[in-house]
Order: structure tokens, then sequence, then C-alpha cells
């Protein structure tokens, strides 16, 4: 019926928690990938296993068509392993169905896409405010006034009240940092963050999201950068589909 | 509603993001918007003002009827004066009881030319209280040697109040009488149906005029339930009892079935059906545009739904956002429709009830009307929605960050088809390949286009059926003029000096009466107009429907026109029923059914040999009616043999009571289809409106969607003018499928719509006569459309530059 869509989604979220603070943020347990394609299946992961601790910053590299974005789908719920285990933020995602994913990734990860995926007739602060929106997260001062502090945090003040259109690359970067910051999520995934911006831009998003591991945020980025990987806590290199130097530390 | 719409300390509406997506969106794009919004108040407007003036007019025409205090029974018999009237008004049962007399005449028009006229006796008091008469202009009674014109037939009276105009009641003199002022008279029939002119005179003038002052009829109103059919009868039966009683025979009782309402009325709801089907269809075309630019507005908006389902947006607050996206074009539309259609049904009332000769007292749009166009404007977009809502909202989040959504092309058959078509140029093998794209929107566009040219079409198809069955309705009358004598002469005597007028080739001579079918409990029913004529007649081709056409020998055969049967559901061919004649009742076998173009308030029509009528009636030899041929058959040659036949006859003594020539009965028949030509053509109008505004959402949305692919035409060089005859190809080619399309449908549509507005209207069948002619009128107009509506899109296409069209996201 219509009237359903305007009520709230009662069906409760079956979700397996656990406050263990050593246990990994991320865990990935035989994680495979397989696409149907005209050519018969395509591999995109071959039984990945990723452990990813609180407080991380990981940067995961890889060429093109390694399988990193297909990875970083597996862990923000974007997309489903064939097979294997995903548990994220204490939660095991891998059956939940696409409802209780948005709700969970609302709470718990913010995700910062390669184009900033802004929506263009919001202004920054409504963008910002989103997330908080969906989430039914404080009413509608404490939206405003936790955007206004966050885009402050990001020098984007002055900002505020303009359309996406009107700021520059790194800018809107920075905004989308701060949507994904909204609903203070423990988790942060970033796909290709840097890849639209220039190097001096690009070097100030990094500096930011060192800034939040430090925090104790944990941070996700996907690039292929090589020279930004080195300079996060640990780079996963994924080849093929598979994970080629899990271990490595800077 | 889950939205939260607050006020902020300072005063500024505060309102979620999300909602501020939506009305932002909904403002954005604002020909988008404008075309949805239209689509839907077209819609919306159409229904409305259909169903509000259909409203309208009926209660307005029930509540002017009742204030008529309208007759329960009318009794005819010979003449009687107020004694009779007192008799009857003091039985129990009548509540009021009036006399009446109705005189025929004419009211001359030009040297030659003569309007068929009903003069009315007022009382000298002028107070009425059955069937009243409501004076409207000038002098209430009616002065000595004055007339006072029912005011719908003042036209056809060619006069004014002030002018003195030429009447003459049959077989007297003419006078000239002094128009008083003007009445109003909803007992009657509007004159544009009767074709009549009506007078009102009080009964010195009626006997100075040389007609007959007392009363031959007398109306009553029941006292208790005056819809109770049975009560009314009852009451009827004592009416006659006491008529009887006073030595005079009852010729008829005359009991209207259903009691209380109008003679037009029993139009209105085939009018209010097929006017109401098409403003339904009006919305259904705009429901399919709607859909058409919901689905693009997902699929251009897929991968911001993505985004709000990666930042943790639930399916049913993006389903919400998105509905609330659909009723905002509804809301819109509202605001423009709902005046739109007040004015619109203002003014479509006005016209009804102008031709059906009724006031409307206050105009009020009829609150469930409005209520009606709420519901459909809000749930004609939610329904449109509903469908592009689901199928994007199910998409899982990676597939809707990819944000892609066109189809992958993949080749069908018809690319194979417009592959192996030799010498098309590369740009319309590619708009032939595009227009096949989106199947599904390109489906939505070709049937509510087709649908608009298929309505148009019909009724076109229509409006041309209506005057073939009227040509062939006059035509299956062989005569050119047909002169009605006040009283039979010898046919003997009339036929030579008819013969001997210049212009005439043959003339046949019948004879007219009026009978009354006789039901088994003794009452009468409705009155039917006999012709008498000879079986073998020359000047009458009659179009059978069912049975046989008169035998010469025939004595007690009659042949019926087919509107009887919803008079008398129990007239079949073959069975033998009782008819009053000439006061004596008379078995008669009906032996055929005949198709003759009569609206539903019009008596049925009889016809039985000339031989026959005199066996029962008498009258052998003599002649009331002679039919003329003439060399010509145009209106200047009847014109002229009218006027010499009005001189000749006149000059010889005979007592001339009208004359008529086919040319005239077709423009009085005519007169009749206005209304539905008028009504007709508008919805037309505004169906091919809507479909032109489909064709140019979907011809927009195309575009936008292939701005990327523009670009790379326009980068490997493709000229302006090859990227705007790429687009306005692809129009054209929808416009010809659509033409293709709706013609097809045209021909099942328009003959239902004959049948059904045929059998309502005129209680026959149409002569379905398809317009071909608005066949090619519908391709022009919606190959205009295509190219009008792809042009703007097209236009904007090659302004932008290459640069910025690959850069479109």
């Amino acid at each position: 019926m219509v009237w359903n869509v305007f009520k709230r989604d009662a069906a409760a979220v079956v979700v397996q928690h656990t406050d263990d603070p050593h246990a990994p943020m991320i865990a990935l347990d035989a994680v495979v990938k397989a696409y149907d394609t005209a050519a018969g299946p395509y591999h995109a992961l071959k039984g990945v296993d990723v452990r990813i601790m609180r407080g991380e910053f990981v940067a995961v590299v890889g060429k093109s068509g390694s399988g990193k974005s297909t990875l970083m789908n597996m862990i923000t719920g974007i997309d489903r392993p064939t097979s294997g285990e995903v548990r994220v933020a204490g939660t095991t995602i891998t059956h939940l169905d696409e409802n209780a994913l948005a709700m969970w990734r609302g709470r718990n990860l913010g995700i910062i896409f390669q184009f900033f995926q802004l929506l263009p007739t919001l202004t920054v602060a409504e963008n910002v405010m989103l997330p908080m929106d969906f989430c039914d997260i404080g009413d509608e001062r404490d939206r405003r006034e936790r955007a206004m502090q966050l885009l402050a945090r990001m020098e984007l003040r002055e900002q505020a009240d303009k359309l996406p259109a009107a700021l520059s690359g790194g800018q809107q970067q920075r905004v989308a940092i701060a949507r994904a910051l909204a609903n203070d999520p423990p988790l942060l995934m970033a796909d290709e963050p840097t890849g639209n911006l220039d190097s001096r831009t690009a070097d100030a998003i990094f500096r930011l999201f060192q800034e939040l591991a430090a925090q104790g945020k944990t941070v996700v980025m996907v690039t292929h950068d090589s020279d930004l990987a080195r300079r996060a806590g640990r780079a996963v290199t994924v080849a093929d589909g598979q994970i080629v130097t899990p271990e490595r530390m800077t | 509603m889950n939205f939260d719409i607050r006020q902020e300390s300072s005063g500024v509406m505060n309102v979620r993001p999300r909602w501020r997506k939506i009305f932002r969106d909904v403002l954005s794009n604002r020909t988008r918007t404008i075309l949805v919004v239209v689509s839907i108040a077209i819609g919306v407007f159409a229904f409305g003002t259909i169903f509000a003036g259909l409203i309208v007019v009926q209660r307005e025409l029930r509540d002017a009827y009742v204030h008529t205090n309208p007759a329960s029974g009318t009794i005819t018999t010979t003449a009687f004066d107020d004694e009779l009237v007192d008799a009857v008004a003091h039985i129990p049962a009548v509540a009021h009881a009036q006399g009446r007399r109705a005189v025929v005449a004419r009211i001359q028009l030009g040297p030659a030319t003569w309007q068929d006229t009903v003069l009315y006796v007022i009382p000298d008091d002028g107070v009425m209280n059955v069937n009243i008469v409501r004076p409207e202009q000038g002098v209430w009674p009616p002065a000595r040697h004055t007339v006072l014109i029912e005011r719908a037939s003042l036209a056809k009276a060619q006069t004014t109040i002030g002018d003195t105009i030429t009447i003459e009641v049959p077989g007297q003199t003419a006078r000239r009488v002094h128009v008083a002022g003007t009445t109003h008279d909803l007992s009657l029939p509007p004159a544009v149906i009767s074709g009549q002119v009506f007078g009102y005179v009080d009964a010195d003038t009626m006997a100075w005029l040389g007609g007959t002052g007392t009363y031959n009829q007398v109306t009553f109103v029941v006292d208790g339930d005056r819809r109770d059919e049975a009560h009314i009868h009852r009451v009827a039966a004592d009416v006659a009892a006491v008529v009887t009683r006073s030595g005079r025979e009852v010729i008829n009782t005359d009991v209207p079935s259903p009691p209380l309402q109008h003679p037009a009325e029993v139009i209105l709801p085939t009018l209010m059906t097929i006017l109401g089907m098409l403003g339904i269809l009006v919305l259904v075309i705009s429901t399919f545009l709607i859909i058409n630019t919901i689905s693009a507005i997902l699929m251009q908006q897929t991968r911001q739904i993505g985004v709000m389902k990666s930042i943790g947006a639930r399916a049913d607050q993006i389903r919400a956002m998105y509905y609330v996206l659909a009723m905002s074009f509804g809301a819109l539309a509202l605001v423009i429709a709902i005046p739109a259609s007040m004015l619109g049904s203002y003014g479509f009332e006005r016209f009804i009830a102008g031709q059906l000769n009724v006031d409307i007292t206050h105009f009020t749009m009829p609150p469930v009307v409005i209520v009606l166009e709420v519901l459909a404007a809000m749930a004609v977009p939610i329904v449109a929605a509903t469908g592009p809502i689901r199928s994007v909202i199910n998409r899982p989040a990676r597939e809707a960050l990819a944000g892609d959504t066109t189809a992958p092309i993949d080749e069908n058959p018809i690319d194979k088809v417009i592959a192996r078509i030799r010498g098309l140029s590369r740009p319309t093998r590619l708009a032939l390949r595009n227009t096949f794209r989106r199947r599904g929107r390109l489906v939505r566009t070709l049937v509510a286009l087709a649908l608009g040219g298929a309505v148009f079409v019909s009724a076109m198809t229509l409006r041309a059926s209506l005057f073939v069955t009227l040509d062939a309705s006059i035509a299956s009358q062989r005569y050119d003029v047909e002169v009605q004598f006040s009283r039979p002469y010898r046919a003997a005597r009339v036929t030579p000096d008819v013969m001997a007028v210049p212009g005439v080739v043959t003339a046949e001579s019948l004879l007219r009466d009026v009978i009354y079918p006789v039901h088994a409990d003794g009452t009468t029913g409705e009155k039917i107009t006999l012709r008498a004529m000879p079986a073998d007649t020359t000047m009458f081709s009659p179009r059978m429907v069912e049975g046989r056409w008169l035998h010469p020998g025939d004595t007690n055969s009659i042949v019926l026109s087919t509107n009887i049967t919803r008079k008398e559901p129990a007239y079949t061919v073959g069975r033998v029923v009782t008819l009053r004649i000439r006061d004596k009742d008379y078995p008669m076998q009906i032996v055929g059914y005949i198709e003759e173009l009569q609206p539903p308030v019009s008596p049925a029509l009889a016809y039985m040999t000339i031989d026959g009528y005199t066996a029962v009636a008498g009258g052998v030899g003599r002649t009331d009616t002679i039919r003329v041929s003439s060399v010509g058959h145009d209106a200047a040659t009847h014109k002229a043999l009218s006027g010499a036949l009005e001189q000749a006859l006149t000059t010889a003594g005979y007592d001339v009571r009208l004359i008529h020539s086919r040319t005239e009965d077709r423009i009085i028949l005519a007169d009749r289809f206005n209304l539905i030509s008028v009504v007709l053509s508008l919805l037309s109008t505004l169906i091919a409106i809507v479909g032109a505004l489909g064709l140019a959402g979907t011809m927009s949305m195309n575009v936008l969607e292939r701005t990327r692919e523009i670009g790379i035409m326009r980068a490997v060089g493709a000229s302006d003018h090859a990227v705007r005859q790429v687009i306005v190809s692809e129009g054209v080619v929808i416009g010809v499928l659509a033409w293709v399309l709706g013609t097809i449908i045209s021909i099942p549509m328009s003959m239902v719509m004959c049948y059904g507005i045929g059998i309502n209207l005129l209680g026959t069948g149409l002569i379905w006569t398809y317009a071909l002619y608005a066949v090619v009128i519908w391709l022009v107009v919606v190959v205009s459309l295509a190219v009008v509506a792809s042009r703007l899109p097209a236009r904007n296409a090659v302004q932008l530059t290459v640069r910025e069209v690959l850069a479109y996201e």
C-alpha cells in the first residue's frame, strides 16, 4: 500500500553485535565474488581473508580490475559475496537484507566516493545533514549544528549554504568527508577519494584521513596511488582478486 | 506522513533535507515540471469540467423543472371550460388542475416563408399552477392582441420584443400581432430539438386569430407522492372518470414516465457516459506521460538513490520521497486544474443549459467533483510512479551507484530490419534505431498519442456519421416539398392544383393523424404520429430495420419507427397491438420497423396504407398532406417552390397549415447535432494537446539522456544539421507510428461511439462513415506536433559545446 511507505520500517534488523574492543573492525573470511558475464563466470575476488583493526588507516591498492573496488563493496555491504562471510563493526552483514544494510551503513560507516556524489539540489550543509535525517539522529537544530561543526572542521563553514556546483573539487570532497562523518561512524570507507583531485588537494585530503585515524576512526582507502598507499598505516595490495601483501606496515 | 516541518526560532520554515531535495527537484527542471503538471492538469480539467457541468446542469434542470409544478398527467378530451377544471381540482387526490389549449399556427418569416408554431392559451389573470410558464421579459399576462414568445424559440421566430409579426391559424385570416414579451416554459422541449416556435396568447386573442379559446386538455398534479407512477395512474383514472361523467370523451391519457423528468433529461445520462469516458481517457493518457516522466527522473537519479542508500536511507524513506515528488506534480496541477475546471464547467454548463433552455441559477462547483479532482490529481501520479519507483528502489545499491540505467543495447529484430533498408542516410538510420531504444517509454508515448489520434478521428467519424445518417434519413424522404393543410380536401381536387404549380414534377397525397397505443389495462401510451400513404409510394424509401414495408392491400398492418420501443418495449414485429385511431380502438399488426432519425423526445412515427387507414378512420379520397417532387433538389429550388406553392394554394382557397422542404428539415435536424459536435471537437483538441505534451516530454527526455552520445557524435564531426536531423527524425518516426496505431484503434472505437450515441440519442445506430479526411488531418497534425516537440530539444542539444556535452553526468 502507498500509505506504508510513510511508515517507519518496523522490521527488526538482526545484527550479531560484539563489544569486544580487541575484535577486528573488519573481518572477511574466504570471500568469493563471481559475476556472470557473457564469457562465463568472472571471479573478482577469489577467497579473500582480511582483518582490519579499530583505529587502523589502511590503504587498499591494486591495478584497475584487480578487485579492490569489489573488496570495498563487500565491506560496505554495497555488494554481496558469492560465498564467505563479511563481519564489520561487530555485525555479520552477509545475511542482512538491503533495507537492514542501509540502516546499518547509516549508523556504522561513512562512505566517500571518487566523484564526491553530493546531491546537486541540496546545499552543502543539507548534504551533511542528510545522513542524520535518514537515521533520525537528533532534531533538526542538532543536525544543523553538527553539520556546521563538521563543515567548520573542514574549513567550509562559509560555504554551508552554497550548492555543491559552486565548490571546487577539493572542497566538494571535504563536504563528502563531512557527510561521511555526520553520524559519527566508527568506520570510514573511501573509494579513490583523491582520484579526481590535484596532488596538493589530494595531499590535504590524505592528511585529513590521517587525523581521523589518529582520533580513533578506522579508515579504509581504496587507491591506485602507491605513494599515498605507502603513507597509510598499512597497505593491502589486491591483484587478480586476491590479497598479495596483507601485512606490510609502514 | 513522516516528514517533519517545524518553525525555527528565526521563523524560517525548517524542512528536512530529504524534502528540500524533492521540492528543489520539482522546481529545478521547470520545463519537465511544466510538461508533467500541464499534462495532469489537462486531464483533471477535462474530467472535472465534464462531470461538474453535467452534474450542475442535471441538478438545475431538475430543480427548475420541479418549480414549474410539472403535470403528473394530461387528459385530452373535447372542448371544456373552467367548470370541468374545478371538478378535477376537487378530486381528493388531485393537488392542482388546469385547463390547456394548444393551437397549431404559423408565423410568417418572409413573403413565402412560414415557421411552424404552437400557440398556447394563457388564463386571463396569468395565474398558472401546473406547468407554470414563467414570464421572462415584457408584459405578463399577454395583453389583448399581443403574443409572448418562448425565449428559446425567439430566434426561430426571427423577431424581437416590440416587433409585430404575422400569425396565421390554419384556415383563418393571418393577423399582425405585437410581440409583447418572452416567457420561459420548461415543460416544452427546447426549440433546437422541436424545431417549432412556441407562443402564448390569451383566450380573446386566440378567438381573434380564429382559433378555439376553450380548453381541450386538463393537466393535473397529484397529491401525495408525485414520483409514484402507480398512484398517478390511479388518480388519472379518477380524472378520466370525472371527464367522462361530464359527458365528454377521453381521447388520450398521458402520464409521463418517469414522473418529474424533464423531456430533455433523457439525453443527459448518455452525454455523461460518453463525455465522462472521454474525460477519463484524457486522464489515462496523461497517466502514460507521467509514467514516462517519473521513470526518466528516477533513471536520472538512480545514482543519487544509490548514494542515499549508501548513507543510510531505507527503501521506505526513498519511496516516500519519490511519492511526494509525484504528488507534488499532482498538487501543482490542482492549482491550475481546479480554477480552470470551475471556469470550464461554467462555460460548459452555460452551453448545455442554453441548448436545453434551462437557467443556471447558482453556479457552484459540486464538492464531489473537487474531491474527485483532488483524488485524480493525486492518484494519477501515484499510480504512474509506483512501477518506476519499485523498479529503481529494488535495484541493489551497487547497481544504483553505477548509475547508468540504460539497458545494454543489444541487436533486436527491428535493428536488423532497419539495417536491411537501403538508401537510408546514417543519421536517419540512427534516428530509427534510437526510436526503439527505450521501448517502454516508446510504447507509452505511442499509446498516449495514438489514443489522442483515435479519439480525434472517432470524434470526426461520429460527426460525419451523424450527418450521413441525417442525409440518409432525409434522402429516404423522396419528396422535395411537403404541403400540410389545416383540414382534408379531396385529393382529386388538390392534386391537379398542385401539379399546375411551375416546377412540380410529381405529387402524392397522404393523410396525417395522431394515434395512441392502448394498453391491456385500458390506459393509453404516448401519442404516435401517423402517416397514411400509398403502399407503393414514390415519395418515401423506408430504411427497414426489421420486418417488411407495407404491401398494397394491407389493412390492419402498421410499420413503426424504432424509437417506439423506448416507450412501448413490448412492441415487436408480428405482434398485434391495440391502437386508438379517432377515438376508437383497433387491433393492428406490426409488420416492420424502420429507421428514422428522431430525437428521444419526439413522438414515434407510424405508417399505414392510405386504404387501410381510411377503412377505419374514413376520409376515402381525401388528403391533408401533399408531397411534391421538383426538378431541382437544392435549397434555392426548394425555397422558390415553397413560395410558389404557398401563393398558388392560398390563392386557390386552401387552408395551408405548413409548407416545409427537405433542406429546411435537414437544417432543423442538423441543429440538434451541434451540441455533440462542439463538445467532441473540444475534447479532441484537449486530447491532442496532452498527446503533444507527451511527445515533447519524451523527446526532451530522450535527448537529455543522450547528451553524452550527442557530444560524441559532434566530437567525431556531426554537424548541427545532422544532430538536429537525428532528433527530429526520431520525433517524426514516433509521430507516424502513433498515427498508424491511432488510425487502427479509431476504427473499432468510432464504431462503438457511433452505435452508442446513435442508439441513445436518436434511437437508431448511425451509419458508420469513417472520416478519412480526419485521418489525413491527424497525420499532418501529429507530424507537425512531432517536429515542433523535437525542435526544442534538438535546438538545446546543438547549442551545447562538445566539452559541456562530454562532461555531462
